[in-house]
């Protein structure tokens, strides 16, 4: 009924190993410091056990105060638990700490190599969620539940050690009966994990579908299905508990064998022990007081880091959904694809103005981590066999939505994991222009400086200076959630932006698909006017006219190429290119027959 | 916000579990204690079999509590949700992923309220007056100490908890600003190239704080800080305890009782040395205090706006807008009257509010100006029959007939398949096939369709359509052309898009401007 995946993937702890070292993040050094100084303590405490059961021995039978020595001994051995206790808990607060910091570095270093092209493939809710908590899930997981996990070993050996050396009898008894470690690993391994996992996902499958409703509430409330739906939440909530309780009774059950053995095992060493005090049983060497109570305290040692280890078990859950995200961005972090040779100083002067020379030319998927570094090579998403830009060109690429057009800017422009891209930096318009929340200004510079003249010409080379003389307070209007701008007037405040810029080559992905025909006319006018200077690649399937190119390329799904230059009544945003997980590969071809029919008249515009 | 029964039996159970573990340590330790000086005639049967009768007590008492706590826990999350969700009929709340996300956490603290805290902390508070009422009656050694301890832990509590509402506080806050940062962050991904400081702090990642990258770096602060709380209380605790046993056994303390020497005498050492054991569940429980008066909090300040929902008259002649547009959006003012049957197609750039004056025509959202059926005025608030079908439609997690009829009116099968077939919507027949969230994932396209299909099903008379051509290919727009142009004979269809098919036979264009003030109103001749 409720069904866990188990994905073909590295283990977690293998991974976790990988990260260790591939990102210098030093778990392996505080989890061994952790369990050292938690094993010490531990192991002092039952030394200050040692003493304790002494002073009973001098009350109880030998009806004497505490000697000094054993008092001593005592506060010394507890004074020791203490201490190292408070160290541990300080140890393990500054690891998760500073581990987490270096996360969220490596993060930010994967979103500024990635950029738009990997954060456009999730929701804004989807990326917070990793940020916040995938990260610290992981992280304590590698720092609290592995240090538990090692514990959970090392304790119960420790005081199986004490009891032997104290009294073999119950020492063999206990390993007899309880075969500690490798049985109750498995019993709390398998139990607590199928509990915990049952649970989760049960309580998972009830907030699902409450959000799920919950998003829903104004269309449910445009069709009057507030109080159907209400009903049928309360059947499918009540549904799920009666499933999900029929399957955690059996899981409580292996809990409650860990719990069974701990108790047992105190209760029956007590009786054991007592007995044997009294000369009622007669096994092995005889017993004192002191030996029984000693014993006594060591046994539930035996048994409560593994509890202990149960109850945080969620946290290895969580840190195997919290993989499945992290893993491919994590591995993505050092450039693993190898740059093949481009752009070197050549000394002709037509290789000089080469701004890209590629050939065999392969873009692939941002999230497989195995491009070329693995041995065997991924397939590529997007191939050509052949493109070459020069500086001032101006190249029309056309396709069908979905065809890969923004994947292979995405290449160019180096956020996606291709074999060639671009040495300079470069500028994207893209589809949505983006408008930030804080004044025109900082819109426009962007951590940058401007000056004020330089800001208001680039205003006016767009044709926003009147929109501009209409604002309340000009260049420092705060935009807000509702900026008083028009599609197309948002889209002229992008190209200021990419005007400001010197960086000469420039991306634009479909800068006027969602403007009405006469405004794509005239942003699309004014476009060719600003960038007469630039080298632009434009991704459109509106028309624009072919003699502003001396470029053409058309993509393709699959190996059939087109000769057609544009295409127009698919008005479809391709934002989900990357995300599209059919294997056809995209074919880039260069549309050589235009360039000749055209080329006297693009060679002229370039003039200009 | 809801006076529901307490859980008596989670209580009781814990309880029950807390009170057999502490009674089996201080009954073994006495056992043994007494077993070593056995007097003559001792009846060493009968504390060996309440010895091994409280193991089994602790068990069972263990297993149910565990049974008993989540199965309670479950019913009461159920019950919640339906609470907030009852609540929130006919209301919208701020459409943000995090918030509804956020809820089903809340309510979840909210429900968890017994099994997370009351009854943990509850049965230690229960335990150690127990403890301190037997010391003091039966005068054991060391009794001021227990008693000490009882204080000390109490008031440990108490300092625990205020701090811990204080950080819960401060958590939330920071876990708001990074939510908004966050968002903004990655809204602007697209001009990320554009930044220099974000490109150089990849070159000099030594300077992490130059740049404007967010960091989450606050919100863990505040979350390791509580947990770190809980462990400092636990800490103190176990020292004083600690402190306590050296004490009690050193006899710093001239001791006046009976039981100097006795075998009873080895019960308070033995309480509290183990003090730390058991007791500290409490400092965790204060934790989780803090987390359910935070939701309480975020609950009882839910903001939904109410939707005001009213039946109005069938439309004879026109609706016409007067002055009309979407409240606190710069969107264009209207003046239009639109006829009574037909499709009406409003066109304009992107950002221009095509979607704004849609949803307040039908009346999702509050809108400034005047609309009239017949001459005659509107009052605000949305009408019950009329239908609008969002831009990014939602798809409810269920079956295809769920979401087809979120209402229940049986509304005919046949139907329904055959709508679905005229769109071009066989692939996600059967009705019973399960869509949405946790179903088959559906394209853009679909979605957009099947929400159409919903709309139309509910037979409006005036339908709303948000962009339905974006994201299909041409021969489907061709296909949800000629449904829209069959239903165009009885309903009024008002289609906002940037595109409009030739398939579609529209009788009056709307066309927002650019700007402000001015609209512009074509009618052509209903002839195509």
């Amino acid at each position: 009924m409720i069904k866990e995946k188990v994905p073909n993937r590295q283990t977690l702890t293998q991974w976790c190993k990988d990260m260790d070292s591939a990102h210098t993040l030093g778990l392996r050094r505080s989890l061994m410091s952790q369990v050292v100084v938690k094993c010490l303590s531990l192991f002092s405490l039952i030394i200050g056990f040692y003493y304790f059961s002494n002073i009973a021995q001098d009350w109880v039978v030998n009806k004497t105060p505490a000697l000094q020595s054993d008092v001593a001994g005592l506060s010394v051995c507890l004074g020791i638990t203490w201490v190292l206790q408070g160290v541990a808990n300080r140890l393990s607060c500054q690891a998760k700490g500073s581990v987490l910091n270096k996360l969220e570095q490596k993060l930010s270093k994967v979103f500024v190599s990635r950029q738009h092209a990997l954060v456009r493939q999730h929701s804004v809710y989807y990326w917070q969620t990793l940020w916040l908590q995938h990260l610290q899930a992981f992280t304590d997981w590698a720092l609290e539940y592995r240090v538990q996990q090692t514990i959970a070993v090392v304790v119960p050996l420790l005081a199986l050690t004490v009891i032997f050396y104290v009294n073999p009898v119950i020492g063999f008894g206990l390993l007899i009966t309880l075969p500690v470690v490798p049985l109750f690993m498995i019993i709390v391994g398998k139990g607590a994990a199928a509990l915990h996992r049952k649970h989760f996902v049960a309580l998972e499958r009830l907030g699902s579908l409450f959000t799920d409703r919950l998003a829903a509430l104004p269309m449910l409330a445009n069709f009057q299905a507030h109080q159907r739906q209400t009903v049928l939440l309360k059947e499918a909530s009540e549904n799920l508990n009666t499933r999900t309780m029929r399957v955690v009774s059996v899981a409580f059950l292996s809990n409650s064998v860990l719990d069974f053995f701990a108790t047992l095992a105190v209760a029956l060493v007590a009786v054991f022990i007592g007995f044997s005090l009294l000369g009622e049983l007669e096994i092995g060497p005889s017993i004192t007081l002191q030996q029984g109570l000693w014993v006594l305290l060591t046994v539930p040692l035996l048994l409560s880091e593994m509890r202990k280890l149960g109850q945080i078990y969620h946290q290895k859950a969580q840190a195997e959904a919290a993989q499945e995200e992290l893993a491919p961005l994590y591995s993505n972090v050092p450039n693993t694809v190898l740059l093949q040779s481009h752009a070197q100083s050549a000394d002709n002067p037509e290789e000089m103005s080469r701004l890209l020379d590629a050939s065999n030319f392969n873009v692939f998927d941002l999230r497989d981590p195995a491009s070329i570094n693995g041995g065997h090579v991924q397939p590529a998403l997007l191939n050509a066999s052949s493109l070459k830009i020069s500086k001032g060109d101006k190249v029309l690429l056309s396709g069908k939505s979905g065809a890969g057009k923004t994947l292979l800017l995405e290449a160019l422009s180096g956020q996606r994991p291709a074999t060639h891209k671009f040495e300079q930096s470069v500028v994207w318009i893209t589809q949505h222009p983006v408008i930030t929340p804080g004044t025109v200004r900082e819109n426009l510079c962007l951590n940058d400086n401007y000056s004020d003249d330089t800001l208001v010409k680039a205003l006016q080379n767009v044709e926003l200076e009147t929109w501009l003389a209409l604002l309340p307070y000009g260049l420092d209007t705060v935009m807000t959630d509702y900026p008083q701008l028009s599609g197309g007037e948002a889209q002229r405040l992008s190209l200021a932006r990419a005007l400001l810029r010197d960086e000469s080559i420039w991306l634009l992905d479909e800068p006027t698909a969602h403007l009405p025909d006469e405004q794509h006319n005239r942003l699309a006018q004014l476009i060719k006017r600003l960038g007469e200077s630039k080298t632009l690649i434009w991704a459109s399937h509106k028309a624009l006219p072919s003699n502003w190119f001396n470029q053409f390329w058309s993509i393709e799904k699959k190996a059939s190429i087109s000769h057609e230059k544009s295409r127009s009544g698919d008005e479809k945003g391709d934002c989900d290119v990357g995300s599209s997980n059919s294997n056809a590969v995209s074919v880039v071809k260069v549309v050589n027959s235009i360039v000749n029919k055209k080329g006297g008249l693009s060679e002229k515009e370039r003039k200009f | 916000m809801s006076n529901d029964k307490p859980a008596y039996l989670t209580i009781l159970l814990a309880l029950l579990h807390g009170i057999a573990g502490v009674s089996i340590l201080v009954i073994s330790s006495w056992f043994i204690a007494i077993s070593a000086i056995a007097p003559l005639g001792f009846n060493y049967v009968i504390p060996a079999v309440v010895i091994r009768v409280l193991a089994l007590l602790r068990i069972a008492s263990g297993y149910a509590s565990m049974w008993v706590g989540h199965n309670d826990l479950l019913a009461r999350i159920a019950k919640e949700r339906l609470l907030v969700f009852r609540q929130l009929e006919n209301n919208q709340i701020a459409d943000k992923a995090y918030t509804t996300e956020a809820l089903a956490q809340h309510t979840e603290e909210l429900a968890g309220k017994w099994i997370a805290w009351v009854a943990p902390l509850s049965s230690v508070i229960f335990i150690f007056s127990g403890l301190c009422v037997t010391a003091m009656y039966f005068a054991l050694p060391g009794t001021f100490f227990i008693v000490a301890l009882f204080v000390t832990w109490l008031a440990a509590v108490v300092v625990q908890g205020l701090g811990a509402l204080t950080i819960a506080n401060e958590a939330n806050k920071a876990n708001k600003q990074f939510r908004q940062q966050s968002a903004d962050f990655f809204n602007r991904s697209a001009i990320w190239h554009l930044d220099k400081s974000m490109v150089q702090s990849d070159a000099a990642a030594s300077n992490p704080k130059s740049n404007k990258i967010p960091s989450a770096n606050q919100v863990w602060r505040y979350q390791l800080a509580q947990k770190a709380k809980a462990q400092s209380a636990a800490w103190w605790f176990q020292g004083i305890a600690f402190l306590f046993v050296t004490l009690v056994m050193s006899g710093v303390l001239p001791v006046t009782s009976a039981f100097v020497f006795a075998p009873v005498a080895i019960i308070v050492p033995m309480v509290l040395l183990a003090a730390p054991d058991w007791a500290s569940t409490g400092f965790l429980s204060v934790s989780k205090f803090a987390q359910y008066k935070q939701s309480v909090g975020v609950l009882k300040k839910l903001n939904a706006t109410p939707i005001k929902q009213y039946r109005d008259r069938e439309i004879k002649h026109s609706l016409s807008l007067i002055q009309y547009s979407a409240k606190g959006r710069h969107a264009s003012m209207v003046n239009a009257s639109l006829p009574a049957k037909g499709t009406v197609c409003i066109s304009g750039a992107s950002g221009c509010g095509k979607s704004s004056l849609l949803q307040s025509i039908i009346g999702l959202l509050p809108a400034t100006g005047q609309r009239e059926i017949d001459g005659v005025s509107m009052p605000e608030g949305m009408v019950t029959n009329w239908r609008y079908v969002e831009q990014e439609p939602i798809v409810l997690s269920g079956s295809v007939s769920l979401n087809l009829d979120p209402a229940g009116n049986n509304i005919s099968q046949h139907d329904m398949s055959e709508l679905l077939t005229q769109l071009g919507l066989k692939e996600i027949l059967p009705l019973t096939n399960w869509v949405g969230k946790a179903g088959r994932p559906l394209s853009g396209g679909e979605q957009k369709r099947l929400a159409l299909a919903r709309a139309i099903l509910a037979k409006p008379p005036v339908l709303a359509v948000d962009e339905p051509f974006e994201g299909l290919d041409s021969y489907t727009q061709q296909k949800v052309s000629e449904v829209l142009n069959s239903l165009s004979a009885t309903t009024l269809i008002l289609v906002a898009s940037h595109t409009t098919p030739d398939a579609l036979n529209v009788k009056t264009h709307l066309q927002l401007s650019e700007a402000n003030t001015k609209t512009l109103l074509h009618t052509k001749c209903a002839t195509s």
